[in-house]
Parts: C-alpha cells; sequence; structure tokens
C-alpha cells in the first residue's frame, strides 16, 4: 500500500508522467479490435519467426492465432504495456516452443545426406535455411531474434526467460555448430 | 596474454563489439597471429551475415483481414499439416461440441449394428424361402431327361434303354409334372382321351428344346423304314445329319434337328403309326393293366444351342 502511494506521488514528475503513460493498460474495443491492432502492429513479425520455426505457412497461421489468444487473455491483466513489444514476442516464442517439439521442420535422412555430401561451403551458406534448421529449437528462435531481428541480448533474455550470460554461450554453440554443418564438412 | 580457449569463449562478443577496448585490442593481436582463429570468426560473421539476409516472410493478406479466420493459407514450405480444417466440408462437425459429436457417433454405430443384427434372419428366411421354390420347381421328368442328352450318343443308348421307363411315365408316378409335362403326359391315345378343343392345339416350342418321341414295338428295323418315309414326306432333307437313325442295343434312335414347322406333323404322324401297335398287357391277380405305353412323347430343354426356327428330335424305337 506505501508502494503503491510512492508510486503516485512520483507521478507529480514529468519522467513519471511519461512512465505511467506506458503503463496504461492496453486500451481496444472488444476482441476483434484487440486483434486487429496487434496484427497490423507485429502481425508480420509473430508470422515470420513462426514461419521461420516452423516451416510451413499453415502452422504458422495457427501459431498466429494462438499467439493472438494468447495475448487477448493475458492482455486483460493490464501490466505488459510497457513492453508490448517483448510481451508479444515471448508469447510467440512460447507458443513455438510449445508447437515446434511436434509441427516443426524435421529434415528426412536423403535431405541430410544431400546437404551433407551435395554443395562446397559457398553453397552451403546459400541453403543455409536447411542447416539452420538442424539446430534444436531453442537455438533456432534464439538466433533470429537475435540475428534476424537484431534484439538486444537483454530483449532476447526478456523474450526466452532465459540469462544473458546462458544466451550468449548458446549462441557461440549454435553458431559453432553452424560452422562446423558448413565448413567441416566441405 | 589471450590464447585460442579464451578466444572462443569470447568470440561472440569480439564480433559484436561489446568487449572492452583492452580486451578488443588483445583479441585483434591474438587474430593476426593465429589463423584458426580468424578463420572461425569469418565464418561466424558469414553466418549471422547469411542469417541478416533470410527474407522476413511478411503476414499473408487473408490472414491480416481475418485474424481469426480458420481458412488454411496456401501450404508452400513442407512440414506435417496441423489445420484439422484443411479438409473441405468437416468444418461444422469439427466445431460442434464433442458430447453431441459422440452422441450422435454413438446413435449412428446403434443403428448400424441394430440394422445389421435385424437382416441377418431376414436374409436367411429369404435363402430359405428361394431354396425351397427351387425344390419345389425341380422336375424329375426334366432331370432324367437332361442325363439323357448330356450323354446324347448312341454308346448311350443302352444306357437310357436300361432304364426303361419313359420320363412321362416317371413324372406322372411322381406327381410332379409341370405344365409340359401336363401338355404331353398321356398323348398316346391322344384322339381318344384328349378332349376335342386339345386335340387341335397347337403345339407350342420353344427356343434350344428337345422333342423325344418313344415309340415300343416289336419290330424296330421294319418301323426305321417306316419313320425315315414319314420324315422324307414330311421335307427333310435326305442328307440331314441323324434322318437313317442309329441301331443301339435295345432299339433304334433317330436324332436330328428340324424345322419348327414340321414337328406337329411328325407328333401325329408317329402316333399314328404307333397306333397300330397293340397295347403291352399283363394280368395281375386276375386285373389286366397297361405295362408299356405304344408311343409317349415329352420335350426337354437341350444344353446344345440350336438354330433359330429348328428344333432337335429324338426318336426312340424300343424294342420290347
Amino acid at each position: 500500500m506505501a508502494t503503491a502511494k510512492k508510486d503516485i506521488a512520483n507521478l507529480t514528475t514529468g519522467v513519471a508522467r511519461e512512465a505511467a503513460a506506458k503503463l496504461k493498460p492496453l486500451t481496444f474495443k472488444g476482441k476483434n479490435d484487440f486483434y486487429k491492432r496487434i496484427t497490423d502492429t507485429y502481425g508480420d513479425l509473430i508470422f515470420d519467426l513462426s514461419q521461420s520455426v516452423l516451416w510451413s505457412r499453415p502452422n504458422a497461421q495457427i501459431a498466429f492465432r494462438r499467439v493472438l489468444k494468447t495475448l487477448y487473455r493475458s492482455s486483460l491483466l493490464g501490466r505488459y504495456a510497457r513492453y508490448e513489444k517483448i510481451w508479444v514476442i515471448r508469447a510467440t516464442v512460447n507458443c513455438l516452443m510449445e508447437m515446434a517439439p511436434r509441427y516443426g521442420r524435421t529434415l528426412s535422412s536423403a535431405e541430410r545426406m544431400m546437404l551433407d555430401g551435395s554443395f562446397d561451403a559457398e553453397g552451403r551458406i546459400r541453403q543455409i535455411d536447411s542447416y539452420f534448421h538442424r539446430l534444436n529449437h531453442e537455438d533456432q528462435i534464439l538466433l533470429i531474434l537475435r540475428d534476424k531481428y537484431e534484439l538486444s541480448f537483454e530483449d532476447v533474455s526478456a523474450c526466452m526467460n532465459l540469462p544473458v550470460g546462458s544466451l550468449k554461450l548458446k549462441r557461440a554453440q549454435a553458431l559453432k555448430a553452424l560452422d562446423e554443418m558448413i565448413w567441416d564438412h566441405a | 596474454m589471450t590464447d585460442c580457449f579464451h578466444f572462443t569463449q569470447s568470440i561472440t562478443d569480439f564480433m559484436d563489439g561489446k568487449l572492452a577496448a583492452p580486451e578488443q585490442k588483445s583479441y585483434s593481436n591474438h587474430l593476426d597471429s593465429c589463423a584458426s582463429c580468424k578463420e572461425r570468426l569469418d565464418h561466424f560473421k558469414k553466418i549471422t551475415a547469411a542469417l541478416k539476409t533470410l527474407p522476413k516472410i511478411p503476414l499473408p493478406a487473408t490472414v491480416r483481414s481475418s485474424p481469426m479466420s480458420q481458412q488454411p493459407v496456401r501450404a508452400e514450405a513442407g512440414g506435417p499439416r496441423l489445420d484439422p480444417n484443411a479438409k473441405p466440408g468437416s468444418k461444422n462437425w469439427i466445431k460442434t461440441p464433442w458430447y453431441i459429436r459422440s452422441g450422435m457417433e454413438g446413435i449412428g454405430i446403434a443403428i448400424v449394428v441394430l440394422l445389421i443384427v435385424g437382416a441377418v434372419p431376414r436374409l436367411r428366411t429369404w435363402y430359405e424361402t428361394s431354396l425351397e421354390k427351387r425344390l419345389e420347381s425341380f422336375n424329375l421328368a426334366d432331370f432324367i431327361s437332361s442325363q439323357f442328352d448330356s450323354d446324347d450318343s448312341s454308346a448311350d443308348a443302352d444306357h437310357k434303354m436300361s432304364r426303361g421307363k419313359t420320363a412321362t411315365a416317371a413324372a406322372t408316378a411322381d406327381g410332379t409334372a409341370s405344365e409340359t409335362q401336363d401338355e404331353f403326359s398321356g398323348e398316346e391315345d391322344e384322339e381318344e382321351a384328349q378332349p376335342k378343343g386339345r386335340k387341335d392345339r397347337p403345339l407350342r416350342l420353344g427356343n434350344s428344346e428337345v422333342l423325344r418321341f418313344n415309340v415300343s414295338t416289336d419290330q424296330p428295323l421294319e418301323f426305321r423304314s417306316k419313320v425315315i418315309q414319314i420324315l422324307k414326306d414330311l421335307g427333310v432333307p435326305g442328307e440331314t445329319q441323324g434322318i437313317g437313325g442309329v441301331q443301339a442295343p435295345g432299339g433304334i434312335q433317330f436324332d436330328l434337328v428340324i424345322n419348327n414347322s414340321i414337328a406337329q406333323q411328325l407328333q401325329k404322324q408317329l402316333q399314328k403309326l404307333a397306333s397300330t401297335m397293340p397295347k403291352q398287357t399283363m394280368s395281375r391277380n386276375g386285373v389286366e393293366t397297361t405295362t408299356r405305353e405304344p408311343f409317349t412323347w415329352y420335350k426337354v430343354r437341350s444344353r446344345r444351342n440350336i438354330p433359330p426356327g429348328k428344333i432337335r428330335v429324338v426318336i426312340w424305337l424300343f424294342q420290347y
């Protein structure tokens, strides 16, 4: 209670007012309005992230719907306004971590043999998406967020609920794995 | 002093430029002297550059316009299809609550089971009824005649004669004579026994039928020439196969194919010829009974193909 009073007192300052504006709960008129707003703002991000991991447009669409439903349910709590993008990405990552083991891209033995035996290093780097999907799903999401979308490690940490040190180590291991797949077997 | 192990531990920070200036400088010096670490750093940079250039797939317009629509977008890349509504027509059924679906499916299965259980006795009854009908329509005379037809060569004439009893008599004895049998049975005394109306009734002949005449005589050789004469008088060509008859143990058999039109006249002529023969009678316990009719005839179905407008005639002159 005392903390709440202190927060209200801090609202008198200009910085606090700005923070308070960010802390306002999401305003939307009904479910459809919420979906439209999230879709317009983060639709491409959610869909591309899902498509990159699941490698299937129908499955990415289903993941997109699931993410929207999750966001709508959690938005009613009104506590994600400040880190809206991170909140959206985190919901997407959680959804993908659930779906990817079952519906993610799995390379067949023939594809693996073809990848390991056909290209030189330059050819393999052009086929990086195939090698990328031989990583585990967590590493895939990490590389996409960090290297494709260039999020900071702090943001990725918030999205994936992992400490920054662990993320750095995992990223280094993932890059090393790709390095070995592409160059060591070339 | 930086070594390869330390550099590997901090390679991503070095790549991102997140190290402090002294460390950055130290690692740069290490790279100048270590080819393998430099190569690895180059590889990492190529990989991150390739990841950055991966295309960003925009949200499909259909999904953007209606985000929660369950209409699936077109599949391009591989991966298992997750959408259960991809099959057209099942959308409403999938949407139906599970308890309604389960109930409906249960009722459907119960109905199918009941139908099967109810249909089995009916099918069995139907089968038994059809079997009984077939048994009722079974004609012993036809059966015997068909047996004759099946082995109709002259070598089997002895076999035919060994049966000794005319098919008409057998049919009458069984009391199972069909309409055809009714028509012909007892016609050996047609002029006396038949009503006047039936006497002029034309002989009805169907396709693929065999007309069998059995003439009992004590002089088959004499009758043979008479039968040949009758056939010639009726216009049967002399070169017709079987017109001369075949002598067999117990009698003579004519087996030939003639025109339908002369069948009735042949019947009358043979009946007239047979009427000259006396009835064979036997006295038993003081009662005189006819043991052998001089002339019987009947028709049966033939298993052979007979040309249209023709009929197969078998005349059997057997000696008593």
